[in-house]
């Protein structure tokens, strides 16, 4: 008979099999002594005005989209509307 | 037979995944049909099992008569049919198919439990099988099997606990009734009741037995191995269910012998795992009736839990606090269980950049602190009687002063916003405390304490009207929820109306203490403006202008000036019928304040090289409150311009004639006249102040056009000449803002303004980036002397600096060819200003691929040339400047992304521009069997960026590169033309492959 097969033979098995099958007593008694890898320190929120400022303002967008001098919201907008790269034709080739 | 049975009606299985059907209703329909067959209905829920691990196999009745040791042989069938499409299987498989299927499959097992309580799971057949299958399944090796029958068989235990816990409550009651009957006189007495409890007791007692056995099996034979399992969901899962237990049976689970495995698995490596064990614990702690068994587990594993309040998985910190939080309150003990050294290392973590974190810590310190505290307000001086919150927020001020970690209220007061509201939300009681002198001397805070108090009550204000945490706060979800906004609403008015009458009086008490001061100034900024007219508050509004006056005259100190500044715009604002009154008191401000600074410069003019101290303090105090109102307030219409540029003046005729801080004051109130003006005529420009302006918008642009051009020339000069880097730095701040001001873009959205743009001229770029080397890419030396917080300032400053200057190479308002030195520091500097550099590099490339690639290739040559000559006019490959210049050029390499068809032109171009760069002769002339050109070693950095090019384009620059050499020099065996043949390979190999195919 054509096409009859093993079809295990054919097949590349996927099932999961786990030769290991429990943590053994060393690794529990282990993770029972030390656990530092899995603690960590105090990741503390900014301890100053300033830093929090910083953190607010610091970032790569802000520092792209703002003036490095501290003023008002309408200063700010003339600012930001010139950040692209849109020339008017004859101002192109001035240099 | 059994095959077509199958295809005709659905398996067990399938009806279950499909949860059409109540599970009730399945197992009532496999109870009835397991009454009528015992077998088959036994194979069809063995089947189940099997078939829920995901495998294909079918068991048949034959296999289970041959089945000599159990199912052993069965299983061994099963995995050899397990005929799997994957490593999934349906407990762990993604996608609608199986989304319901965890849940159903829990809810068939215990409902099967249930329903077969009363009669089937005694028959000594039906239990038997299923625990025999599904303890042997748990220890096969095949992951499926493993995982599925674990958990069936964690949900049976879960079902037979309370068929125990039943058995035990019937047994109590049989108990009772046949001492009752017992107890009566033995006339009254019924023998045949009696012979009947005796009975029941009896069989309550065979059948509390069997459950016993079968909970010990599954406990002994299934638990105390999967617990420890060596996958991380079958112990999670393990965890769960025995917290199920230990609530529905305290009596006979929550015992030291169970809950040990608890905790020794706190200290499991997988997150999953830890958090199913705190949540089980959380269970058992919330409850007062439960704390009583948990003495002994709670002092053997406090330390690990007090520990775990710094997991490094948050939602495991979390927990871990939450579950502290209940041992505080839950655990009565004689002793109390957390140490004062537990509870402050809970205390920080109010100050955690993790919101979730925070706020779960300040619930223990709400708790610890400030719950049910029932403390004496007493009365103040004048005989009222103090707000019931009075001693809390004393309290408060107490733990932010002590503890020492932040030096500013905001993250302290977000922490607690959820749980102390309404405390921290009790303006009225923190005003009087500022205000009022408290009868008892002990309840006076002193002045540090009135800081810290002035600051929470600001933080908590601006937390109050925005309704939202303040930024730098992570691990929450942004959205604001509508409820939320609504408070944001109502407390905004019971501020306004609190802090529009009370704020005078504070700023009134404080007004010489900075701290306080530029704390209080901000208040106003958050009012609704419109109760001063709405609710005729008008008085106040008079009392807090003169106050702000008084602070302007009393103060020196940046950040008072700059919120005062901040704070008269916010409240000169057209909109609201205030205006005019805060108009005429910010324009009285100003006047006195240019009448001072008029007549000290006058004086100091006067004075000339033997102007004292003093009078030169009153010149630059007078500029800088002038230029610090200036930051938000128009201030034009003064016309101070010529007043301050004649310092600026002064400074070029006679550079030593302006002491710095005059010059550099100069400096930053021009920039910020200049800016305004700018404002002003682009109003004019695009018409948005109407007709009938005065001023002939002609005039103010060729004024504003010829300010701009000298105070640019000015900050060039002072950037390159200065001797004072404050100075360098204020400049250079100028010089770049107004470049994109003044950029040829203004003229896009204004044609008008095309007289007014300015362009850097090629010495200005040159002096920006030799600003940019001197000041940002500085060695910092790691002095531990140095505190923490103002080493970060620093290096802010210094981020913001070189931003800068990025800014104008990606908007082409600089040559994008002198970025090449910042490219080139790249991984020097990585981690301070890495993100900066590589914006700046994928941005320019969204814009000029080319451009950014010659620049990318520049900066490589020109760091390979200097390397070169340091070392002496030869490249040593072994040294670190070498390593440092591959991997730069690996690193520019990966900045192309993956995309190879997008960036193709750019790569090629960097290929060539290296090419010409290194056969490149001091003479012009090629010699092929001579000395290889001087710069031919950089083809070996040029390397790095071969797998960045396409197939047929690696051709492409062979061909390029052939045509410039000779074959000589490819089979010159001189180690000094090394690089040429190591570079043509590295473009062959990917050439190559494409020529086998």
């Amino acid at each position: 008979i054509r096409g009859v097969k093993d079809m295990r033979m054919r097949r590349k098995r996927k099932l999961i099999v786990d030769h290991v099958m429990e943590l053994d007593g060393q690794t529990m008694r282990e993770q029972l002594k030390d656990f530092n890898d899995i603690v960590t320190t105090l990741d503390m929120a900014p301890p100053t005005k300033r830093l929090m400022q910083w953190k607010e303002m610091g970032g790569v967008d802000k520092l792209f989209s703002l003036p490095s001098k501290t003023t008002g919201d309408s200063i700010n907008k003339i600012f930001s509307k010139n950040l692209h790269i849109t020339i008017p034709v004859d101002l192109v080739d001035m240099t | 037979t059994m095959e077509s049975n199958i295809a005709v009606e659905a398996t067990l299985f399938e009806i279950v995944r499909q949860g059409k059907m109540a599970m009730v209703a399945v197992v009532d329909d496999w109870i009835e049909a397991y009454k009528a067959n015992r077998n088959g209905s036994l194979l069809d829920l063995i089947q189940f099992f099997i078939h829920a691990s995901g495998c294909k196999g079918t068991v048949t009745a034959q296999m289970l008569r041959e089945a000599t040791e159990g199912f052993q042989d069965v299983i061994k069938r099963m995995t050899e049919e397990f005929d799997e499409d994957s490593g999934d299987y349906p407990l762990i498989a993604a996608g609608t198919y199986y989304r319901k299927f965890r849940s159903n499959f829990c809810d068939f097992v215990q409902a099967l439990v249930r329903q077969c309580q009363y009669q089937i799971i005694y028959d000594q057949y039906m239990m038997d099988n299923v625990l025999t299958l599904l303890t042997e399944l748990s220890n096969s090796q095949v992951r499926a099997f493993r995982h599925t029958s674990t958990l069936a068989a964690m949900k049976l235990m879960t079902g037979l606990v309370n068929v125990a816990l039943g058995l035990s409550v019937s047994l109590d009651n049989t108990q009772r009734q046949y001492d009752s009957e017992r107890n009566k006189a033995l006339n009254k007495r019924a023998s045949e009741k009696l012979d009947i409890l005796l009975q029941k007791r009896k069989e309550l007692e065979e059948q509390q037995s069997e459950i016993e056995n079968m909970l010990n099996g599954i406990f002994k034979g299934i638990f105390v191995h999967r617990y420890r399992d060596y996958i991380a969901d079958i112990r999670a899962l393990c965890m769960e269910e025995i917290g199920t237990w230990m609530k529905m049976f305290p009596k006979v689970f929550l015992t030291d012998s169970y809950l040990k495995y608890v905790g020794w698995t706190l200290h499991d490596k997988q997150k999953e795992v830890r958090l199913k064990c705190l949540n089980t614990l959380i269970g058992l702690y919330a409850d007062t009736e439960m704390t009583r068994d948990l003495k002994l587990f709670t002092s053997r594993f406090k330390d690990r839990i007090v520990s775990m309040t710094l997991d490094k998985e948050y939602d495991v910190a979390v927990l871990a606090i939450k579950l502290l939080v209940l041992i505080l309150v839950n655990c009565g003990y004689d002793s109390p269980v957390l140490t004062s050294g537990d509870s402050e290392s809970v205390y920080q973590l109010v100050f955690s950049c993790h919101r979730p974190v925070a706020i779960a810590a300040a619930e223990f310190l709400n708790k610890q602190l400030f719950a049910d505290k029932d403390v004496n307000p007493g009365y103040t001086k004048r005989g009222r009687r103090r707000s019931p919150n009075a001693p809390l927020i004393s309290d408060l001020v107490m733990f932010f002063i002590e503890s020492e970690l932040h030096e500013h209220a905001t993250y302290l007061v977000d922490s607690l916003w959820e749980v102390a509201g309404p405390m921290l939300k009790d303006w009225e009681c923190m005003s009087d405390m500022l205000l009022e002198e408290p009868a008892n001397d002990r309840d006076a805070l002193d002045e540090r304490q009135e800081s810290a108090l002035v600051d929470i009550m600001v933080c908590s204000v601006k937390q109050a009207s925005d309704g939202v945490p303040p930024s730098g706060r992570q691990g929450y979800s942004k959205k604001i929820a509508s409820r939320d906004r609504k408070t944001a609403i109502e407390d905004k008015v019971r501020l306004t109306e609190h802090f529009i009458v009370a704020l005078p009086n504070l700023l009134k008490k404080f007004h010489v203490d900075k701290e306080k001061v530029a704390c209080l100034l901000q208040i106003p900024r958050y009012f609704d403006l419109e109760f001063y007219t709405t609710s005729r508050l008008e008085k106040h509004l008079d009392d807090l202008l003169a106050q702000m006056a008084v602070v302007v005259d009393k103060h020196t100190d940046s950040d008072v000036l700059e919120q005062a500044s901040s704070t008269y715009y916010h409240l000169c604002d057209e909109e609201y019928a205030i205006y005019s009154k805060v108009s005429v008191a910010r324009r009285a401000v100003i006047d006195t304040w240019i009448e001072n600074f008029n007549l000290a410069l006058g004086i100091f003019k006067e004075a000339g090289d033997e102007a004292d101290e003093e009078e030169i303090y009153n010149v630059v105090q007078g500029l800088k409150r002038l230029t610090n109102l200036y930051m938000y307030n128009d201030m034009r219409s003064w016309d101070i311009y010529p007043h301050v540029n004649s310092i600026l003046q002064m400074h070029q005729e006679r550079p030593d004639s302006i002491p710095e801080p005059m010059l550099r004051q100069a400096v930053k109130f021009i920039y910020y006249d200049l800016v305004y003006a700018l404002n002003k005529a682009k109003e004019l420009s695009e018409g948005t102040l109407g007709v009938g302006g005065a001023e002939d918008p002609r005039a103010a642009i060729s004024q504003l056009r010829q300010r701009v051009t000298e105070y640019l020339r000015s900050c060039e000069y002072l950037l390159t000449q200065s001797p004072h880097k404050k100075v360098q730095e204020e400049s250079y701040m100028s010089i770049c803002d107004l470049l994109v001001m003044f950029a040829p873009q203004l003229a896009n959205s204004s044609p008008t303004l095309k007289p007014l743009v300015q362009r850097a001229s090629d010495s200005l770029q040159h002096a920006l980036i030799e600003f940019v080397k001197e000041f940002v890419f500085v060695a910092t030396e790691d002095d531990d002397d140095d505190d923490d917080a103002a080493k970060i300032d620093a290096l802010h400053r210094r981020r913001s600096l070189l931003a800068n200057v990025c800014k104008l190479f990606v908007f082409c308002m600089m040559e994008l060819r002198l970025a090449a030195y910042i490219f080139q520091q790249y991984i020097r500097f990585y981690s301070d200003y890495g993100d900066i550099i590589k914006e700046t590099i994928s941005r320019s490339r969204h814009i000029d691929k080319l451009s950014c690639a010659k620049t990318l290739a520049l900066s490589l040559m020109t760091l390979y040339q200097e390397t070169v000559r340091v070392q002496g006019g030869h490249l040593d490959y072994s040294s670190q400047e070498y390593g440092h210049m591959k991997e730069l050029a690996r690193r520019f390499a990966l900045t192309f992304g993956l995309d190879q068809v997008k960036t193709r032109d750019a790569v090629a171009e960097l290929h060539k521009e290296g090419i010409l760069f290194a056969l490149r002769l001091e003479d012009g002339s090629i010699n092929e069997d001579m000395e290889a050109p001087p710069n031919l070693s950089f083809l070996g950095i040029l390397v790095e960026f071969s797998a960045k090019l396409m197939k047929q384009d690696k051709k492409t620059v062979v061909q390029y590169l052939d045509r410039r050499i000779s074959r000589g020099m490819l089979s010159n065996q001189d180690q000094s033309w090394i690089p040429l043949v190591t570079y043509r390979n590295s473009l062959l190999q990917g050439a190559d492959d494409d020529q086998k195919q």
